[in-house]
């Protein structure tokens, strides 16, 4: 996961990959929508979580990162 | 003040949905029912349900005040539109009530007694249009086009502009307007499951409860000036340039809408939040998972 986790960051920030690869760097303006074949989608990834999105989250389709509303204060095990 | 949830199964035992996450939610959705209804009881209301037969089995475990079951197969409405649960719901209510999805946590005494004091007519979660939410607002109702001459008697698109009110939380202390409401409701649906071509067309549920109940809502509140209780303000949405998520984690309201619910850590921490904060209802969660390893 930290692997990926680095990769997308760079090809994100840089527009470069470590296979030698380039992509467009994206316009930070505006939400972009990644799928990303992993299971564990519902998980921390780190900087993805820095803001999450409110897409309407009425299944956009399998793999995509949605966010519920105050889900902060459940992922709190100390909130109640 | 009153709270009520429903349940209403016929929908997810049917191919109703695209998709896996929706399919089969009687189960699914247990947890997060059962962790609603507890808040809400921790706050000093009650709560009531409003199930089907088949839900009673399980829903039945839940501590409500009162359960009501209720025959929502037989009113002329298909179970494509699982809102329908929550309409009908709506349209057997006689006094000042709240109804409460099961998948909202109110962590705390948001709306307390301004429905039932007469400071509000109607309460809703907040206001839903392209500025708040990004991308799939418009494709929900743009995906509705062929189907707006048979609806456009009941919902002025053209006045209002696309808007809705997320009924997350959606409550009524003017019984006169509820009923109006859920009435119109109910002949968009029943008109709609009728239609030989919306059969044809729509065959699945998608985008119909985000036009039938939560921009009908807006409109009638709207054409009849009533400002409803707005739990996450618009005018605060706006304020801070529509990055609304921060204010219900500032205010104690959680809403795990849509697919979120389903997420394994969401239903692990649900289940921890139970077994921590209310240690003597760890039975019901016994219950549960013995009813459904006999499934």
């Amino acid at each position: 996961m930290e692997k990926i986790k680095k990769t997308i960051l760079q090809a994100v920030t840089t527009g470069t990959t470590a296979t030698g690869g380039t992509i467009i760097i994206p316009d930070t303006g505006v939400t972009y929508y990644m799928k990303i074949g992993l299971k564990q989608v519902g998980h921390d990834i780190g900087f993805f979580d820095a803001f999450p999105t409110p897409t309407y989250p009425y299944y956009p389709g399998d793999g995509y990162v949605v966010y519920g509303i105050g889900e902060g204060l459940l992922m709190d095990n100390d909130y109640i | 003040m009153k709270y009520v949830h429903s349940i209403w199964s016929t929908p997810s035992l049917k191919k109703n949905f695209d998709n896996k996450y929706d399919m089969k939610y009687l189960d699914k959705n247990f947890f997060s029912y059962l962790f609603s209804a507890l808040l809400i009881k921790k706050l000093g209301h009650s709560i009531d349900l409003y199930c089907d037969k088949n839900s009673y089995e399980m829903y039945s475990f839940i501590p409500y005040d009162n359960i009501n079951i209720v025959d929502f197969d037989n009113d002329g409405v298909d179970s494509k539109f699982w809102i329908w649960g929550k309409i009908k719901t709506h349209m057997l209510m006689t006094e000042p009530y709240i109804h409460i999805d099961g998948d909202v946590f109110l962590f705390r005494d948001i709306i307390g007694d301004k429905i039932l004091n007469g400071e509000y007519d109607a309460v809703v979660q907040s206001r839903e249009n392209d500025k708040t939410l990004n991308l799939n607002f418009n494709v929900y109702t743009e995906s509705l086009t062929p189907f707006n001459e048979k609806i456009s008697s009941d919902i002025n698109w053209n006045k209002y502009g696309l808007e809705a009110y997320n009924c997350g939380v959606v409550g009524f202390g003017d019984m006169g307007l509820k009923n109006k409401y859920a009435l119109k409701v109910a002949e968009i649906l029943t008109k709609l499951s009728t239609d030989d071509e919306f059969k044809i067309k729509r065959k699945k549920y998608d985008g119909m409860f985000l036009i039938a109940e939560q921009s009908l809502l807006y409109y009638m509140l709207t054409e009849n000036n009533v400002k409803p209780l707005e739990i996450i303000p618009y005018e605060e949405i706006q304020r801070r340039n529509c990055e609304w998520f921060t204010i219900a984690d500032e205010i104690g309201y959680a809403h795990m809408w849509g697919y979120c619910k389903y997420k394994d850590d969401v239903i692990e921490k649900i289940k921890y939040k139970i077994k921590r904060f209310f240690p003597e209802h760890i039975e019901v969660l016994t219950k549960f998972n013995k009813i459904c390893n006999n499934l």
